[in-house]
């Protein structure tokens, strides 16, 4: 329209591009810096949470890493095979069902009949006061013992939902089912 | 100075007066932990960005600055998500997804857009603590509420076996309906309401000198 102003656009759009490109670049090579400093420390505090976790829901000397590559469905994200002294003591199933905020990450132990052992919860973003009753020991002790499959008790299993958060429930009964799911699909095949 | 720290208080309190940053206060006050965790993280984003942005407040083109500011507070939000998740990975997973979002949060651009980017380096360095203890202190009292009346407890997250918290209300008689978001709602609307009239009793008793204001 104006064609003084659209030429004085022209002049200055190379600077605006050099000024924002250069505001970046520092602020991308803070976070690198930053990176750098805090990617030791967030894997290390992950990794130990895991085996934490695994040694909560199953104690054993030695956990080995299993293949599942296809067999074990979506939700399994892992699966261990635990062993003390030498003898196979069971397997821990890392599992990551959909809760009511998104992924719930999970650690499962089922022993060598196929029970399980227990459940730790590693991470999740689940409501707080509600959903994240989960992580309380009340509530995952329920799966102790189960083998099959599980189910909550309004569909005749013998888990009692958490009391306003249904869905959170559902996930983590989902991830401790297809745990035994691919602990029993392992087992036959090897 | 210490009229800075009364607006960000009281008087034009980020919250409650100027009305922003609801989102986050809604969702993360269910505990005190979350609360001052969340208020404190705000609080030192709030205060890097307005520095810088009044550092560079000669340099950013107008034209570009909404653009310049985002990539800053994005770049502090990302430094003090890395960095929770490093050194409080606890704070860390209880807050979720609503660190990455501060990005998002309007108090920031807010703060920069209308204090920072017109402003000395000091005066927005202090605007930028005044006003993040303006949000921190709404967070803790919406906290307290919640808590208290949600869960019956006060203090979760950071004190009592387990942080637990202290249980004040037993178990049976807490109202859950306070710690969904219909509840931080509700609670909100009443700090806002009670905040309104203070401030009208306030302005009604200074009488006349209502255009000193501002």
């Amino acid at each position: 329209m104006n064609r003084e102003s659209e030429k004085a656009r022209d002049k200055s759009a190379p600077r605006l591009v050099l000024i924002l490109f250069g505001v970046t670049v520092v602020v991308a090579a803070l976070l690198g810096l930053v990176n750098h400093i805090t990617k030791d420390a967030i894997a290390e505090g992950k990794a130990a949470k895991t085996s934490a976790a695994m040694r909560e829901v199953l104690p054993a000397d030695d956990y080995t890493e299993i293949d599942i590559e296809g067999k074990a469905g979506d939700i399994v994200t892992g699966l261990y095979e635990a062993e003390t002294d030498g003898a196979p003591a069971g397997w821990v199933v890392l599992a990551a069902p959909t809760g009511f905020g998104g992924t719930i990450s999970m650690v499962v132990g089922i022993d060598a009949s196929g029970a399980v052992t227990g459940v730790s919860i590693t991470a999740m973003s689940e409501t707080s006061g509600l959903g994240a009753n989960a992580l309380k020991e009340d509530f995952r002790a329920q799966y102790r013992g189960k083998s099959g499959s599980v189910a909550l008790s309004k569909y005749g299993g013998g888990i009692d939902a958490l009391t306003g958060a249904t869905i959170t429930s559902e996930a983590v009964t989902q991830g401790v089912n297809a745990a035994l799911k691919a602990v029993a699909a392992i087992s036959k095949g090897g | 100075m210490k009229r800075q720290f009364k607006d960000g208080l009281i008087g034009n309190n980020p919250v409650l007066v100027q009305l922003l940053g609801m989102c986050s206060t809604m969702a993360i006050t269910t505990t005190l932990f979350n609360g001052i965790g969340m208020g404190v993280s705000v609080l030192v984003i709030l205060t890097c960005s307005n520095i810088v942005i009044a550092l560079l407040r000669k340099l950013i083109p107008a034209k570009i600055r909404i653009a310049c500011y985002i990539v800053v507070i994005a770049g502090f939000v990302t430094m003090v998500d890395l960095l929770l998740q490093a050194f409080l990975p606890a704070l860390s997973a209880s807050l979720g997804v609503f660190i990455p979002l501060i990005v998002v949060n309007c108090i920031i651009l807010a703060r920069a857009e209308s204090f920072a980017s017109k402003n000395s380096v000091l005066a927005s360095a202090v605007d930028g603590v005044a006003q993040g203890i303006g949000y921190t202190a709404v967070l803790v009292v919406m906290c307290v509420i919640r808590e208290l009346l949600g869960n019956g407890t006060f203090g979760g997250g950071l004190i009592g076996p387990g942080g637990a918290g202290i249980r004040i209300i037993p178990a049976d008689y807490s109202a859950l309906l306070v710690i969904l978001p219909f509840g931080g709602f509700i609670t909100l609307g009443c700090l806002i309401a009670l905040m309104q009239w203070a401030l009208k009793k306030s302005a009604a008793k200074a009488g006349g000198s209502k255009g000193a204001e501002k």
